[in-house]
C-alpha cells in the first residue's frame, strides 16, 4: 500500500495543467500589489465610497482599489450604509430567498498534513472512515427523506480511497435515492462537490455524472503563509495546483465553480482581496465568475493546537465587515454562510447579502444515519456552532421575511454557467428565484414541515403570491396553476 | 481560452431566427450531464415562462419559453439544428 500510495500522490499534479494558465510564469495573486492597494486606500473619501456603492448596485464587479477602499472603511455610519447597500444588492440579484443545503462528508482519509486541519494524516486521534455505497445510500435517505434536503455539498478528502471513480459512483448513488414522504417524495436534486483539486480529465468525469458546483477553497491566498501551513512534499503543498483548479474545471465544462478562503490563517483583508482577484481572473479568462464564495472561519479541531495559536483569528466585527465587502465587491455571486457560525452570528449576518446556508448539519462520517446527537471531535473536522434543524432554521428565516428556496430549476433546463451569470447580472434570476422559491417552499411545507413552521410559512407564501400578482402579473396565472398542482400532489414544477 | 461550450455564431443566429419567426421568447440549447442539463448556447430567458423542452438527441435538447407556434414545425427544424450543433 505504501508504494501504491506514494505513486498515487506522485501522479496527482500535472504541471502542464498549471503552467498553461499562468502569465509570464506568474500566478494572478501578487502579494505585494495586494498589500500596496490595502495601504494606498486607507482613509477613503466617503463620497468615493458612495460611488462604489452605486457601482455595486449596478451589479458590477469592483476593482481591487475599490475593494481595498471598502476594506478600509471605519466610519460607523458608512458601515451602516454598507449594510443597507449589501442587502439591496442581494435583493436585486436573488430577491429575498435563501437556499439551504447540508454537507455530507463521505470520508476523512487524507494524504495531506495541513497544520490547521483535524483530518491531517499525522493526526492519529482521528477515527478514519470512508463510507461504503450502502452507507452513502443510508445517509442520503435520511437527508432527502427525513430532513427534506434537496441540495448537498458532498465532501471528499484527498486520498486514493476517494478517487474520482469513487466520487462519480457516490454521486450516482446520491442522485438515485428517492424516498416516499408525506405527500410527495424526497430526492437530492443537486449535489455540489467539495473535493481536492482534480485533473481536467477527472473533472470531465464529474461533469458527466452531473455535479452541481465544484467547490475548492484556496484556504489562504498568501503565498508564504500557504507554504508554511501546507508542508512541501504533500499534494496540497503546491499552491498553484490548487489555485488553478477552477480554471481546469471551467475548461472541462463544469458549469459552476465555488471559491473560498479559510479565515483565520492569514489577515482577513488580504484574503478578501485574494477572493476578488480570483473572481476577476475567472471572469477575464472564461467570462464566468465564481458561482459562490465561501468564507468559513477557523474552528477548533481535535489535537490541532494551531487553531488556538493563530494570531489571525477574525473577530465578529471583522467577520461582519468581510461579508459586507465581499457582497459589494462581487455582487452577482452566491455567498455561503455555514453552521460553523453560532445562531447569534448567523441571525445577524444573514441580512448582509448571504444567499445560502446549511441546517441540520452533521459533519461526522456517517453521522446522519448513525443518529448520534453529540458532536464528537474525533469523527469530524471541526465543531459546529449552530445545530438548528432545517425545520427550525426555515421557521426562523420565515419570521425574518426570507423564503427558503429548494429550487434547482436551472439544472432542469440548463440555465447554468454563462446563462445564469447574465441572468444574475440583469436581475432576471431574482424574479425566477422568487417564482421557484414559492413553489419549492410549498412542496417542502407539505412534505416535511412541523405544524408551527407550516403556519408561519403559509403566511409568508401568501405575501409572496400577492407580490408576484402585483409585480409580475403576466406569470401569475401560471404560477397559481402550478401552485394548485403542487397542493394536489405533483412535484418538481418550475419556471 | 474558452469554457467548452458552443461558440458557433451560425447556430446562435439560427436560434435568433427561430425566436423571431415563432415568437418563442428565450430559446437555448442545453447539453445533458448525467441527470441535469447544462447551458450550451442560445438566447437566455426573456419572458420568465416555464421552459419547455424538445429533445434533439441523447446529448442535446432545445428549450424555449413559448413553444406554441414552434410545435408544428419542430420536426422540420431539428435536422438543421443538429447539423449546426455538430459542425462545431
Amino acid at each position: 500500500m505504501a508504494t501504491t500510495l506514494k505513486s498515487w500522490i506522485e501522479s496527482r499534479i500535472k504541471e502542464d495543467e498549471i503552467t498553461k494558465y499562468m502569465e509570464n510564469g506568474r500566478d494572478f495573486i501578487n502579494d505585494e500589489e495586494i498589500w500596496e492597494k490595502i495601504e494606498k486606500n486607507k482613509n477613503p473619501d466617503p463620497s468615493w465610497i458612495r460611488e462604489i456603492f452605486q457601482k455595486s448596485l449596478e451589479i458590477e464587479t469592483l476593482t481591487p482599489d475599490e475593494t481595498a477602499a471598502l476594506i478600509n472603511v471605519d466610519d460607523l455610519d458608512l458601515i451602516e450604509e454598507m449594510k443597507e447597500v449589501a442587502l439591496k444588492v442581494k435583493l436585486k440579484v436573488y430577491d429575498n430567498r435563501i437556499v439551504t443545503f447540508a454537507p455530507l462528508y463521505l470520508g476523512n482519509y487524507c494524504v495531506n498534513n495541513c497544520l490547521y486541519c483535524g483530518f491531517r494524516k499525522d493526526n492519529h486521534v482521528i477515527k478514519r472512515k470512508v463510507l461504503t455505497e450502502e452507507e452513502i445510500r443510508r445517509e442520503t435517505e435520511v437527508l432527502a427523506g427525513e430532513i427534506g434536503h434537496k441540495r448537498l455539498i458532498v465532501v471528499y478528502g484527498e486520498h486514493p480511497v476517494m478517487d474520482v471513480e469513487y466520487m462519480a459512483r457516490s454521486l450516482e448513488i446520491i442522485y438515485d435515492v428517492k424516498v416516499p414522504v408525506r405527500e410527495g417524495y424526497g430526492q437530492i436534486r443537486r449535489a455540489n462537490v467539495n473535493a481536492p483539486p482534480l485533473q481536467i480529465d477527472e473533472l470531465k468525469i464529474l461533469k458527466e455524472v452531473g455535479i452541481g458546483t465544484y467547490q475548492v477553497f484556496q484556504e489562504t491566498y498568501h503565498h508564504d503563509t500557504y507554504n508554511k501551513l501546507h508542508p512541501q512534499g504533500t499534494i496540497k503543498g503546491n499552491y498553484q495546483w490548487r489555485l488553478y483548479c477552477m480554471h481546469r474545471a471551467l475548461e472541462a465544462g463544469v458549469d459552476d465553480v465555488g471559491i473560498g478562503a479559510l479565515f483565520g490563517l492569514y489577515d482577513w483583508r488580504f484574503e478578501v482581496m485574494g477572493l476578488l482577484y480570483h473572481s476577476i481572473e475567472l471572469e477575464k479568462k472564461f467570462g464566468i465568475g465564481p458561482h459562490t464564495i465561501s468564507f468559513p472561519r477557523l474552528e477548533p479541531a481535535a489535537n490541532t493546537p494551531f487553531v488556538q495559536e493563530t494570531k489571525y483569528k477574525v473577530s465578529n466585527q471583522d467577520f461582519e465587515k468581510l461579508i459586507l465587502v465581499l457582497r459589494l465587491a462581487v455582487p452577482y455571486t452566491g455567498l455561503i454562510l455555514t453552521a460553523r457560525e453560532s445562531k447569534e452570528v448567523r441571525d445577524r449576518v444573514i441580512h448582509y447579502g448571504v444567499t445560502q446556508t446549511d441546517a441540520s448539519t452533521k459533519i461526522g462520517i456517517g453521522a446522519y444515519s448513525d443518529r448520534y446527537h453529540e458532536q464528537e471531535l474525533e469523527r469530524q473536522q471541526f465543531m459546529i456552532g449552530d445545530q438548528r434543524s432545517l425545520d427550525e432554521l426555515i421557521r426562523d428565516l420565515a419570521k425574518m421575511g426570507y423564503i427558503t428556496s429548494f429550487c434547482t430549476a436551472g439544472y432542469r433546463c440548463g440555465r447554468t454557467g454563462k446563462c445564469i451569470m447574465d441572468l444574475l447580472r440583469t436581475g432576471k434570476e431574482g424574479r425566477l428565484c422568487k417564482l421557484n422559491a414559492i413553489l419549492t417552499f410549498k412542496e417542502w411545507l407539505l412534505d416535511f414541515a412541523s405544524s408551527e413552521t407550516q403556519e408561519i410559512g403559509q403566511m409568508l407564501i401568501k405575501r409572496e403570491l400577492q407580490e408576484v400578482k402585483q409585480t409580475m402579473p403576466h406569470v401569475y396565472p401560471k404560477l397559481m396553476e402550478y401552485y394548485r398542482r403542487i397542493e394536489n400532489g405533483e412535484r418538481d414544477l418550475y419556471f | 481560452m474558452e469554457k467548452e461550450t458552443c461558440t458557433s455564431e451560425k447556430l446562435v443566429k439560427f436560434l435568433e431566427e427561430i425566436k423571431n419567426r415563432y415568437d418563442t421568447g428565450g430559446i437555448w440549447i442545453s447539453e445533458k450531464m448525467g441527470r441535469r442539463w447544462s447551458f450550451y448556447c442560445g438566447i437566455r430567458p426573456i419572458l420568465l415562462f416555464p421552459p419547455v423542452s424538445f429533445s434533439l438527441d441523447e446529448r442535446f435538447a432545445l428549450f424555449c419559453e413559448k413553444p406554441e407556434n414552434l410545435k408544428k414545425d419542430i420536426e422540420k427544424i431539428k435536422p438543421k439544428l443538429k447539423e449546426l450543433l455538430y459542425e462545431n
